[in-house]
């Protein structure tokens, strides 16, 4: 039973399938980067073959981080941002904040042996070289602007958010019988009903996570770029430093009197019993000076969805009170605000919450491809829309096989120092190589790429299994288990394929 | 007791899910399975599927109601999405795949020998495992008297001798 009039809900079906006929392929291709890039630690780890990973900061940290202090210019102490690489190796940040753009020294050392292993000084606008991040870095900008240019891409995929949004609104008010057909299994994926019914359900039972991740995703991609300018316009008469000023509270004078910072390591042992969760990292205003200030980032406590942001005097090492996203007291919209993150990066309960957020974004994925297939399967006399239908299955394919195919150019030219251009080539590559294969091609390549990877990354110089058992690096096993496990699942389904093919061939000899 | 606690959580919602599909009359009805005349236990079942959540907000345990959430949907939708005869070839899958498990570990041994052979045929099986159904006997001796009935009807076509039926029940309805 329909409350909407017959030609009401023609017109909204028209409505949610031109928007997703329009935009659909770029939001399937977020939407599967999305559920692959929850996991970008662990992938970045798996990538670089570290086994020394650590999440915490660790327990001593003072010593390597005055030591490091000590070779940086004091014009850079402004700002010092310190925390723990996904290769475990700590990196100390240290930036001026005047002039704009800001300058910045890195600092990156091996806690191991004690040693600067990196150094590397430029403005903000440039980007250091990460040779062993490259992979993560195009998998994530995939992602979250579409590899293009800053800002195009966040507003483009902020645009894609509320289409998902209005998309998940319209198809309930299409389909009426949401709770009815909860139960319903697609009838014959090959007739059309079975086709549309492959969609409803899917898009049924993701129903509330659509809403969830359209949403947080639609507010990371407007919140820089239109959310600040027009609260300040809105609210404030475009005075952006008032609204700042408003909602962060007014900045400290600063006295640049020379005063011995406390100890770092006395600092993390408090915040660690305050705060029962992993701490990540440190931020210090003011590094020695009278009015530094010390805060540390720490995970979110059992149970909790979000973490906390703890300050402490940078002398005196007293502790101040938690810090707030905006507003100097705990609010609503401040704890709202908290929730964005992790409601949308599905990383506050380690691997388990981003096992379930993977599997949410890809259902996603299959009810936007499921959408396209069904709008073009009803136009299947329209030569126009069957050439479409072949494209859509080719980006459908073609991801996931564009994707193996810039891990591998990534594992190829690891060695040579090279994989920040050749990453993004690779994936021009197979895009364009996939556009021209046959879907059967392209999912026995996929496997072979699946299950050729984790062997690539040992003999391109990544850690063995038995050498990552024993250090406890549990994201390259995970890793190249998925993988193998993809690879295995594509190729049963290639040969079920086939054996379907050769009993059709039998049934239906040629004449 | 946080992970556990969750996935029993997830499981007692699954429970109430399963049972709630495997009784849905509109499914029953679209894929050829017989209507049920039993009571169907709807309020229990939903108490099953969403009690789970309403005991972890109770609890205040927040990323275990977003896990549990989300777990339950997807799975949910998994098990919704599988037909019911899916249910069976599964079965039937797991029953192969669990023969050819026994099999490559007997095998195990054997591997110098046959090593690469070996090795490959269990492999393939262990990837795409053939369905290792069980035939009752009654239903081989009814194949088996079918095959000489139909035998037998060939032969008299031909106008040569008919030969002896192995079960004369059967047989002589066919003769006739």
């Amino acid at each position: 039973m329909s409350f909407l009039s017959q030609a009401k809900t023609k017109r909204l079906l028209s409505v949610h399938g031109w928007s997703g006929t329009v935009l659909g392929l770029l939001l399937y291709i977020c939407l599967f980067t999305g559920a692959i890039v929850v996991f970008e630690d662990e992938i970045d780890i798996w990538a670089q073959g570290a086994i020394t990973h650590r999440d915490d900061l660790g327990i001593r940290i003072d010593n390597d981080f005055r030591k490091a202090a000590r070779t940086v210019n004091p014009s850079y102490y402004d700002e010092v941002l310190i925390f723990r690489q996904s290769d475990g190796q700590m990196q100390y940040r240290f930036q001026s904040l005047q002039p704009e753009p800001r300058q910045i020294t890195r600092i990156v050392l091996d806690p191991a042996t004690n040693k600067i292993t990196d150094r590397w000084q430029g403005a903000s606008t440039e980007q250091p070289p990460t040779p062993g991040a490259a992979l993560r870095n195009f998998w994530v900008d995939l992602h979250v602007q579409l590899y293009l240019p800053n800002p195009y891409g966040l507003i483009l995929v902020g645009v894609l958010g509320l289409m998902m949004m209005a998309a998940a609104i319209s198809g309930i008010l299409i389909h009426s019988h949401v709770v009815r057909d909860a139960f319903v299994a697609a009838r014959n994926p090959a007739r059309l009903v079975g086709a549309r019914d492959l969609h409803v359900l899917a898009g049924t039972w993701g129903l509330p996570f659509a809403f969830i991740l359209a949403f947080t995703g639609a507010f990371f991609g407007f919140v820089g770029n239109f959310g600040v300018p027009v609260m300040a316009t809105a609210a404030f008469g475009g005075d952006q430093q008032r609204m700042i000023e408003t909602l962060l509270g007014t900045p400290d004078k600063i006295d640049p009197t020379v005063a011995p910072m406390a100890s770092l390591d006395y600092v993390l042992a408090d915040a660690r019993k305050r705060s029962g969760g992993t701490l990540s990292s440190i931020q210090i205003q003011n590094y020695n000076s009278v009015s530094s200030r010390i805060a540390v980032r720490a995970a979110a406590a059992p149970g909790q969805l979000s973490g906390s942001t703890l300050e402490f005097d940078g002398v005196t090492r007293a502790y101040l009170g938690e810090s707030h996203l905006v507003g100097q007291v705990p609010s609503v919209g401040n704890s709202l605000l908290g929730l964005m993150g992790p409601l949308h990066f599905g990383n506050f309960a380690g691997v388990a919450s981003k096992l379930v957020w993977t599997g949410m974004g890809l259902a996603m994925a299959f009810v936007t491809a499921s959408g396209l297939l069904l709008w073009t399967k009803r136009r299947q006399d329209n030569p126009t829309w069957q050439r479409f239908r072949r494209w859509i299955m080719g980006v459908i394919w073609g991801l996931p096989f564009a994707m193996l195919v810039s891990a591998l150019a990534f594992f190829l030219t690891l060695p040579a120092g090279d994989p920040d251009w050749w990453t993004p080539a690779g994936f021009l590559l197979g895009a364009l190589t996939a556009l021209r294969m046959g879907v059967p091609r392209l999912r026995l390549a996929t496997c072979a790429l699946c299950l050729a990877l984790p062997l690539v990354r040992h003999l391109t110089g990544g850690a063995s299994w038995s050498e990552a058992l024993i250090a406890g690096a549990w994201p390259v096993l995970l890793i190249d288990l998925l993988f193998l496990i993809a690879g295995l699942v594509l190729l049963r389904q290639h040969k079920l394929h086939s054996q379907q093919n050769l009993r059709t061939m039998i049934q239906e000899p040629a004449e | 007791m946080s992970g556990w606690f969750v996935i029993v959580m997830i499981a007692v919602s699954l429970t109430g899910l399963g049972y709630l599909a495997r009784t849905d009359a509109k499914r029953r009805r679209i894929f050829g399975q017989i209507a049920l005349h039993r009571r169907r236990f709807i309020w229990p079942a939903r108490l099953a599927v969403f009690g789970p959540g309403l005991l972890l907000v109770g609890l205040g345990h927040w990323s275990g109601l977003m896990i549990w959430a989300g777990a339950v949907t997807t799975l949910g939708w998994a098990m919704a999405a599988i037909r019911p005869q899916g249910y069976v070839h599964a079965l039937y899958a797991a029953d192969g795949i669990a023969i050819a498990l026994k099999r490559h570990m007997l095998n195990l041994w054997d591997l110098t020998t046959h090593r690469w052979t070996g090795l490959r045929v269990q492999l393939s099986d262990l990837i795409a495992p053939k369905h290792h159904k069980i035939v009752p006997e009654e239903q081989l001796a009814t194949l088996q008297n079918r095959i000489t009935s139909l035998q037998a009807e060939l032969d008299m076509q031909k106008g040569t001798e008919v030969s002896e039926p192995a079960a004369p029940a059967l047989m002589s309805s066919q003769v006739q």
